[in-house]
């Protein structure tokens, strides 16, 4: 590339954020390695307080330098600045400005940085209420900040090699090869990409900050961790760690919750979780947290499991980490939804976790000697050993899942090994399950059974249990309380949900069961003091979202099933493969107990949004208990050329949701270019037809009703000068049923010919006007032969043929090329012409004074075959003088082009799934995360 | 029994419970598979491929609203038609490469489910559509 001096570019807003990035990493380095001199001269106070106060100095410094980034950021994205490669590729000018903030964390740089941002805030509240802790904790987290400035900072070592990728980066330097960087000006030039129209939605604004707070949060119970061994306090950092544990459980676990709502409102995977890869990985890390918050617990109150304390809280960090290389590596490719594009960063990602992984087992090794492990064992009357049980299932879970979700990486794996030793080892592949739902079901299924039994029998249990023998009766009694209450409500409710086997039976058990014996522990141990019941609300939570799971995942059912449409078929196919319905525009189908109407659609900016009428039908009387409206809606680009995606639209019901969206539209409301092309492949046939023929099709027949000079067509917007007129058209099917059509043609200032087609759905037929249809429609006027007539109303008469009445006069007269002016006078006569073969028409030509000059305007008929002038008005004999004159052929043929077997374009493809009980999943999952929050509220209150 | 705790006897327990859990969650797993190797074998498998783009695309709701074919050629350029039981996915056209998962039925491949991935012209990263059965 020639050095070439660019105008117009902006390139010291760049300058300054790449020196923010270097300034708020070197800043970061600082206060880690100041807080990990500070944690290590912490003998001696006067020296540690100094490197202490350096560490929060210049964690502020990188504090504030990195929101310096992110405001350089914005600045550059609301100018936008095209220039730089990340404004380009997120921001345009049509984007909404409420859209800013999901154009910043669209790319990978901008989602680090929201991560980075988290990290920021975090440490300011974990400095303010660190105290002793301060310092080790700080130094852990600074060093994992610095990692993460490290993959924006966008440092080149040689063309290829790298470290990190900077968010202020040119587009001439990204894409150096565009011919459009050799003009100078280039900069006027160039547009941005922006948002991705799928995620401009409420749930791109919310959904990542949430998550990246709960990734960030995670970070905080592993600093903690860290800091516990580094300082040889074994048990000290446990009790203030918790709240901190809690509220990342709680902010990701709403992370994950938002991904899975996002997923079910606004997009149509047809469900709120389906165990994809990038779902999975996000949920593993939560997993593992909560087994590290019931360690947590064991170990502050018994000092056992403080190892495996440390152990969860590093995995569940280091499993943020592996999440991240997941999404973020391309590797997932194959197996996701989601898919990512490579940043160039994978190594860089694999020292990150490679480098606190080490960290932590060497950690762990080296302190293994010294943590405190009571000399008495835990009993299996005990909570904590039961606790302990939970926790390892947790990580059971969390194991399974991630072994499935690895398996890109696992062929990876292969393939490095192979190159080592020289081998092809692509036929040690392997693939994701054909059925991942099932897969992840069948044994996250036993994973939740038991968890559903241990956090109901658990809850009773007591921490170092010493006096069994005596509670044992108490415990027994109120475990014959929740049984005996979950069981009745177990059988009433599988009457609702019906269990299709005994593993869904047994978990549907252990969820109620969990719920009864949590609500009982609330009630009679704790006395419904609200406030200590974080723990039992959390657990009920989760027995209700099993129900939620079990009752709107076993009865998900299809109503979009149609089985007397669909019977014979396929022979093979079963009931769940037929998931589409097909609704024609005001004909109504039934669909499993529903009467359905695709009633009408409308666009609005750019969502064409169909209004879908359900009426639920008694199946005895088949009349209509219920009625609603549903309307699914697809979206359409910028310039409504494309249509981008199907919106879903739900109906709710306490009891259950009915989901529907739009899986397939007419190509012609799909984009302009397949609307062409589907016109191009339509057969047009091209006919002449005369006034009184009829033409014989295979669906039906044709004939000519009139010719409108007046045309309308929804997508005809007449200017003035426009010579235009559409063929009114009746058809008839094989029973005799009328339909009628009227196609269009248009010239535009002599040039431009638009022909608007119209069709009629019923007999599959399209029709097209030409231009050679002009000729027919008007006639040559130096061609007629005028006579001249003097007439008074009233007066009939003949003309070759015609028999003509002047049927009066119309002083306001309408007529398509004559449009009123002030000052004008104006008058039609009004002609009733018949013809001897029966047609007939009415003309209605004008005599125009404007302006002292007189105008005549014809009028004329081009089915009947007449022209008709109004030449002058004599008042005084109250005659008028009418030319009259027959085009030549008395039987003009007009050519049509006619398609047949067309396919039609009145219809959408809907489907619509019923969800019961989808509710008792949200309220789960709203109980389980406030229980989290109200226990890490409490929690901070008490340390 | 001096030295062994209760804790270790469970743990050893639950390593074999992992073990056997994995042991078993790897017979899932599927294959990647060429429409030859589909072919021999009477179970589900994952081709990739790409849309044969010069071959008929079938999908006319007004007949059969779950009724979609096409053709995909694989890794080793065979094209074979593959039957989706579902609505034709939006911008099909557009897609660079598919994942179908499915079984060999005489000489049509009947996917069970279809993943696609499709450039966009709005960003430089890609979009996938799924479409599952």
């Amino acid at each position: 590339m020639p050095n070439i001096e660019y105008i117009g570019e902006h390139l010291l807003p760049g300058k300054i954020g790449h020196f923010f990035v270097i300034a708020s990493f070197v800043s970061g380095l600082l206060s880690a390695l100041a807080y990990a001199l500070a944690t290590r001269h912490r003998a001696n106070e006067s020296v540690a307080i100094s490197w202490k106060l350096l560490g929060r100095w210049s964690f502020l410094a990188m504090v504030a330098t990195a929101f310096s980034v992110i405001g350089t950021i914005f600045y550059i994205m609301i100018n936008q600045y095209y220039e730089y490669h990340y404004v380009w590729s997120h921001v345009s000018e049509q984007l909404p400005m409420q859209y800013i903030f999901s154009a910043f964390w669209e790319g990978q740089e901008g989602s680090f940085l929201l991560w980075i941002f988290w990290h920021c805030i975090l440490g300011l509240f974990l400095m303010r209420l660190g105290r002793t802790w301060e310092a080790p904790t700080m130094a852990v987290l600074a060093g994992i900040q610095v990692f993460l400035l490290s993959m924006i900072i966008g440092i080149y070592f040689t063309p290829d090699f790298r470290l990190g990728s900077s968010p202020f980066l040119l587009l001439r330097d990204v894409m150096s090869d565009a011919p459009i960087f050799s003009n100078v000006n280039y900069v006027t030039q160039i547009s941005g990409q922006g948002l991705n129209p799928l995620l401009q939605n409420y749930w791109m604004t919310i959904h990542p900050p949430t998550l990246f707070l709960g990734f960030a949060a995670c970070t905080i119970p592993f600093c903690y961790a860290v800091a516990g061994f580094w300082t040889k306090d074994y048990s000290g950092w446990l009790k203030p760690v918790l709240p901190w544990s809690l509220f990342a459980a709680a902010i990701l676990g709403t992370g994950i919750a938002m991904g899975g709502a996002w997923a079910y409102e606004a997009l149509s995977f047809g469900g709120y979780w389906a165990w994809d890869p990038v779902e999975n990985a996000s949920l593993v890390p939560w997993l593992i947290l909560i087994g590290g918050i019931h360690t947590n617990l064991i170990a502050s109150r018994t000092s056992q499991s403080i190892r495996g304390t440390y152990i969860f809280y590093a995995l569940s960090f280091l499993f943020i980490l592996y999440s991240t290389f997941l999404t973020r590596s391309g590797i997932l490719g194959d197996s996701s939804v989601h898919a990512f594009t490579e940043m160039g960063l994978e190594w860089q990602l694999v020292i990150f976790m490679g480098f606190f992984a080490a960290l932590s087992i060497g950690q762990v090794i080296a302190n293994s000697k010294h943590i405190p492990t009571p000399k008495t064992e835990e009993s299996f009357t005990s909570r904590e050993f039961w606790m302990f049980i939970g926790s390892l299932v947790l990580l059971f879970s969390a194991g399974l899942i991630t072994f499935t979700t690895s398996i890109p990486v696992f062929n990876k794996l292969f393939d490095v090994w192979g190159s080592v030793v020289g081998k092809d080892m692509s036929s040690w592949h392997r693939a994701s399950p054909t059925d991942a739902m099932d897969h992840y079901n069948r044994f996250q299924l036993w994973i939740a059974v038991f968890i559903g039994l241990l956090s109901g029998l658990g809850q009773f249990m007591r921490y170092k249990e010493k006096r069994w023998q005596q509670y044992k009766s108490v415990i027994g009694k109120h475990m014959l309380i929740s049984l005996g209450l979950a069981v009745p409500l177990t059988f009433v409710t599988n009457l609702w949900i019906n269990t299709p086997a005994f593993p869904y039976l047994l978990l549907l058990f252990t969820a109620i069961f969990t719920v009864v014996s949590n609500a009982n522990y609330l009630i009679s141990i704790l006395k419904v003091k609200l406030k200590s019941g974080a723990a039992a609300f959390s657990h009920m939570g989760f027995g209700l979202m099993i129900v939620g799971v079990l009752a709107s995942g076993i009865n998900k059912t299809f109503i979009s099933s149609n089985p007397f449409a669909m019977q014979g078929i396929f022979s093979e196919a079963d009931e769940r493969l037929k998931r589409n319905i097909y609704l024609i525009k005001g004909k109504p189908m039934y669909m499993s107990g529903y009467q359905v109407t695709y009633v009408s659609d409308t666009l609005i900016n750019n969502d064409r949004s169909y209004k879908v009428r359900f009426a639920k039908m008694d199946e005895n009387s088949a009349r209509a208990i219920d009625s609603f409206d549903l309307e699914p809606y697809i979206t359409y680009d910028i310039g409504l050329t494309k249509m981008v995606n199907p919106n879903p639209s739900t109906k709710r019901y306490l009891h259950k949701d009915i989901f529907s969206h739009i899986t397939s539209v007419p190509a012609e409301v799909q984009s302009a270019e397949l609307a062409r092309d589907f016109e191009d492949s339509l057969d047009y046939q091209l006919h002449s037809l005369g006034p009184n023929d009829t033409l014989i099709l295979r669906e039906g027949s044709v004939k000519i009703r009139s010719i409108n000079l007046n045309p309308n067509h929804p997508m005809y917007q007449p200017e003035e000068g426009d010579i235009a007129f559409g063929m009114v058209l009746d058809a008839w099917d094989s029973l005799g049923r009328r339909y009628t059509a009227e196609p269009m043609l248009a010239v535009r200032k002599g040039l431009y010919i638009y022909s608007y087609q119209d069709q009629i759905n019923d007999l599959h037929l399209r029709f097209r006007l030409t231009e050679e249809g002009l000729q027919a429609i008007y006639p040559d006027e130096n061609l007629l032969d005028y006579q001249t007539y003097t007439k008074r109303q009233g007066d009939n008469f003949e003309h070759d043929g015609y028999h003509i009445q002047i049927a009066g006069f119309d002083k306001n007269p309408q007529h398509a090329s004559y449009i009123a002016k002030e000052g004008d006078v104006a008058v039609a006569v009004v002609l009733s012409v018949s013809t001897a073969d029966g047609r007939s028409t009415t003309l209605r030509p004008i005599f125009l004074i404007r302006e002292n000059r007189t105008y005549l305007i014809k009028d004329f008929d081009p089915l009947c075959g007449i022209s008709a002038k109004f030449a002058s008005v004599d008042p005084k004999e109250e005659t008028i003088e009418l030319q009259m004159a027959s085009h030549q052929n008395q039987n003009p043929m007009f050519p049509i082009e006619i398609a047949e077997d067309v396919p039609r374009n009145d219809f959408i493809v809907l489907e619509a799934i019923e969800f019961p009980g989808i509710n008792f999943f949200w309220l789960g999952c709203i109980m389980m995360m406030g229980g989290l929050g109200l226990g890490a509220y409490r929690r901070s209150r008490t340390i | 029994m001096k030295g062994i705790k209760k804790i270790h006897i469970v743990g050893i327990l639950m390593v074999g419970v992992a073990i056997a859990l994995l042991f078993s969650a790897s017979k899932d797993l599927s294959t990647y598979a060429t429409f030859a190797q589909a072919d021999q074998v009477n179970r589900s498998v994952k081709v990739v491929g790409v849309l044969a783009k010069d071959k008929e695309m079938y999908y006319n709701p007004e007949d059969d609203p779950n009724y979609f074919s096409f053709f995909v050629k694989d890794g080793d350029g065979e094209e074979r038609k593959v039957i989706l039981h579902d609505a034709k996915p939006q911008d099909f056209e557009l897609s660079e490469q598919i994942v179908v998962t499915g079984k060999m039925k005489d000489d049509v491949f009947v996917a069970s489910s279809l993943l696609m991935k499709c450039p966009s012209k709005y960003k430089d990263e890609e979009i996938a559509v799924r479409k599952d059965i």
